[in-house]
């Protein structure tokens, strides 16, 4: 299927810039790629010009060193400053012999060195050879790009049919994953909490949350907690349920290596710690767990604190916040602590 | 190209099998080049530049002409060029300078082969 793609992709000849102020070089240049558009800039200056304007359109740039105005090796600091041809080949066609020279320019960025007098056969299929692997490699890019999309939406439906089954478990589950992304999502945001992952991160951190609960499939009842304090057997059970979720994330994790199982074994190892000390320990404010883990557990603490006290609304919300920072739950992270009071509007809302 | 011109080319120094080379074999784009050197004004830039020490004019048209030479095949007026350009390079204007009457010889034995 790979291979039908990329045969169906052509290589089209694209433009060919000439880069060089003596109108000989660049009139045996233009016959020699002759089968390309092409361009000529007379130096530097104009060049620059030309790629700030067609770079996406050009097949290569050839390229001397000596020119009025601004010289090539000039060109090429200014190029590499800008990022301007990260995906076009530059070849250096000079009279110079000198190898300092041709060291200069390849560290800026030429991927050949021609010497004059060209020979128009050689110099056709350097450059022409250089050109197809470049564009083989951006067909190649594209093709990854398109197979990786294709695995993670794959990824991504398997995420949500299992965070479905688990939710599908236990009475007020989906509400309680639903509440628990709209704070984390705004702590994750907006605030310092999600510092560390980049956007796609947090996406993928908003998708494992369900998944922490995955050890629910493998159990045949289970405990409705509904207390702000779990006495030992429920802390027991989902100690145990946390671990077995730890197990099967772990095993997903090298099979796909895809991030949210990741991300849900954090969760799920966060949670098996706590439950072996507390249900809302002091470890939440542990400084060796990472800020995102304890921005998703705090909010998972602070949705059941709400569903538990039986009030609803905003004054759910600032009656278990109240009940957090007198200390009921041990010590929290002060980042933590500070991002939530930022965003405090924003996180009631979430409660109507 | 007439056997008989690239005999008086060769005679000159000119190393035309090289040279074609450079124009995929095409015998009339070399000689349409030949024709076109006549009317260059690289030498006569670097005349002018040698004349009033301009040292970045005399360096940018003694490296065109040593290009333009080397693609056609001009190798004794190359090497004389290269030298020259050697000089520019390491800011020894003067030898570089001093160069012209050997190179001005050189380009003018080149015209006149062309032009027989």
């Amino acid at each position: 299927m790979l291979q039908n793609d990329l045969s169906a992709m052509t290589l089209e000849k694209g433009t060919i810039l000439i880069v060089d102020d003596n109108e000989l070089n660049c009139e045996i240049l233009s016959i020699i790629f002759s089968v390309h558009p092409i361009i000529i800039a007379s130096n530097g200056k104009e060049a620059l010009d030309v790629i700030r304007k067609k770079k996406g359109e050009l097949d290569a740039v050839l390229l001397d060193y000596l020119m009025p105005q601004m010289d090539g090796l000039t060109f090429l600091e200014q190029v590499k400053e800008e990022k301007l041809l990260s995906r076009t080949p530059i070849f250096l066609i000079t009279s110079e012999e000198d190898d300092t020279l041709a060291a200069k320019a390849f560290k800026l960025g030429v991927v050949d060195f021609i010497k004059r007098p060209l020979s128009a056969f050689i110099v056709q299929k350097r450059v022409e050879s250089i050109i197809e692997l470049y564009q083989t490699r951006a067909i190649l890019e594209k093709l990854l790009e398109k197979e990786t999309k294709k695995v993670r939406d794959f990824g991504r439906g398997l995420i949500k049919t299992i965070g479905a089954a688990i939710e599908d478990r236990v009475k007020d589950s989906r509400v309680h994953s639903h509440n628990v992304r709209a704070l984390s999502r705004i702590l994750l945001t907006k605030s310092e909490v999600g510092k560390n992952l980049t956007h796609q991160e947090i996406s993928e951190v908003l998708e494992a949350i369900s998944l922490q609960d995955i050890g629910k499939l493998s159990q045949d009842s289970i405990l409705h907690i509904d207390s702000d304090h779990p006495n030992k057997e429920q802390q027991e059970e989902i100690s145990e349920r946390s671990k077995k979720a730890i197990m099967l994330l772990t095993d997903l994790q090298k099979v796909s290596h895809f991030k949210p199982f990741q991300f849900a074994r954090d969760l799920a190892e966060f949670q098996k710690d706590n439950m072996e000390g507390h249900y809302f320990s002091e470890k939440i404010g542990h400084q060796e767990i990472p800020l995102w883990v304890q921005g998703v557990a705090f909010s998972s603490m602070i949705d059941s604190i709400i569903a538990n006290s039986g009030k609803s609304g905003k004054e759910g919300f600032s009656e278990a916040l109240k009940r957090v920072e007198e200390g009921e739950f041990g010590e929290f992270n002060s980042h933590l602590l500070k991002a939530v009071k930022e965003n405090l509007d924003e996180l009631q809302a979430v409660y109507g | 190209m007439e056997e008989s011109k690239k005999q008086i080319l060769a005679e000159a120094g000119i190393n035309v099998t090289k040279a074609l080379n450079s124009f995929m074999q095409m015998e009339p784009m070399y000689e349409k080049f030949l024709n076109k050197f006549c009317l260059d004004p690289s030498f006569e830039n670097l005349e002018q530049a040698v004349e009033v020490k301009d040292e970045d004019l005399a360096h940018l048209s003694s490296h065109t002409l040593k290009g333009i030479s080397a693609t056609l095949g001009m190798e004794k007026l190359y090497q004389l060029l290269l030298e020259q350009d050697n000089h520019f390079k390491k800011h020894e204007f003067e030898a570089g300078y001093d160069m012209l009457p050997q190179i001005k010889e050189e380009y003018l034995k080149m015209i006149e082969a062309i032009k027989k």
